[in-house]
């Protein structure tokens, strides 16, 4: 996911990506809920579980900007 | 909790070094925004930031060592929070890999195990501006609007 994510920000400079230690930042991790690792939170409002496809990921991108899902790869 | 000792590796750093000769490209420009030891070793209630930046500093040092193409500039949270300001930088150890004038791919905390791995392959990419996405997915990432903020939220393994 981190990978994804980092690879994604490289495409478009709009995208910010941290890719965030939870023991680091227990306090941070505490606050946005996060209960388990891989989570990933895009704009804090759309968030994913655990480890998904490339495809997946890029949906839950595009919804968080409120965009319509990206045709099948 | 146990404490992390990110030490390289004599073998992992002459793999590294030779994965680097071999595949790195470009010059690639990392930033770490950490603090001074006397600050790491203060205790100030309600701080989060004052664990692990030592270790990663020196994670970092060894790192760079395996490749002249790449360069470290070490940023003092609190002495240059001006600098932190510009970068959008609110905790520490932050590592912000730098491509051309962006400066959005950031790692928060220390990056071991599989986020070594990651940072790694980061490296590689940014050096050699080839990313690993589908053609499809580039095109609709380049088409996106508007600023998105993605967190990854990661233990070390």
């Amino acid at each position: 996911m981190a990978r994804l994510a980092h690879a994604m920000a490289l495409e478009n400079s709009g995208i910010t990506a941290d890719v965030v230690g939870a023991q680091e930042f227990p306090q941070l991790a505490q606050k946005l809920l996060i209960t388990s690792v891989p989570r990933t939170l895009i704009n804090e409002r759309v968030q994913i579980k655990g480890v998904v496809e490339e495809q997946e990921f890029l949906n839950k991108v595009l919804e968080a900007v409120g965009q319509k899902p990206a045709v099948a790869l | 909790m146990q404490r992390l000792t990110p030490m390289l590796k004599e073998e992992d750093r002459s793999t590294l070094k030779q994965r680097f000769k071999k595949e790195l490209k470009a010059e690639v420009n990392i930033t770490l925004f950490t603090q001074s030891t006397a600050a790491s070793l203060l205790y100030v209630p309600g701080r989060e930031q004052s664990r692990y930046c030592l270790e990663t500093q020196q994670l970092l040092e060894k790192l760079v060592s395996t490749s002249d193409k790449l360069k470290l500039d070490i940023v003092d949270f609190h002495k240059q929070s001006d600098v932190a300001k510009e970068y959008g930088v609110d905790k520490i150890p932050a590592i912000i890999l730098n491509t051309n004038d962006n400066r959005n791919l950031r790692y928060y905390g220390i990056p071991m195990g599989y986020e070594f791995v990651t940072l790694v392959e980061d490296l590689i990419t940014i050096s050699r501006g080839v990313s690993s996405l589908h053609p499809n997915t580039r095109k609709a990432l380049r088409k996106l609007q508007g600023p998105v903020h993605i967190q990854v939220f990661v233990t070390p393994t």
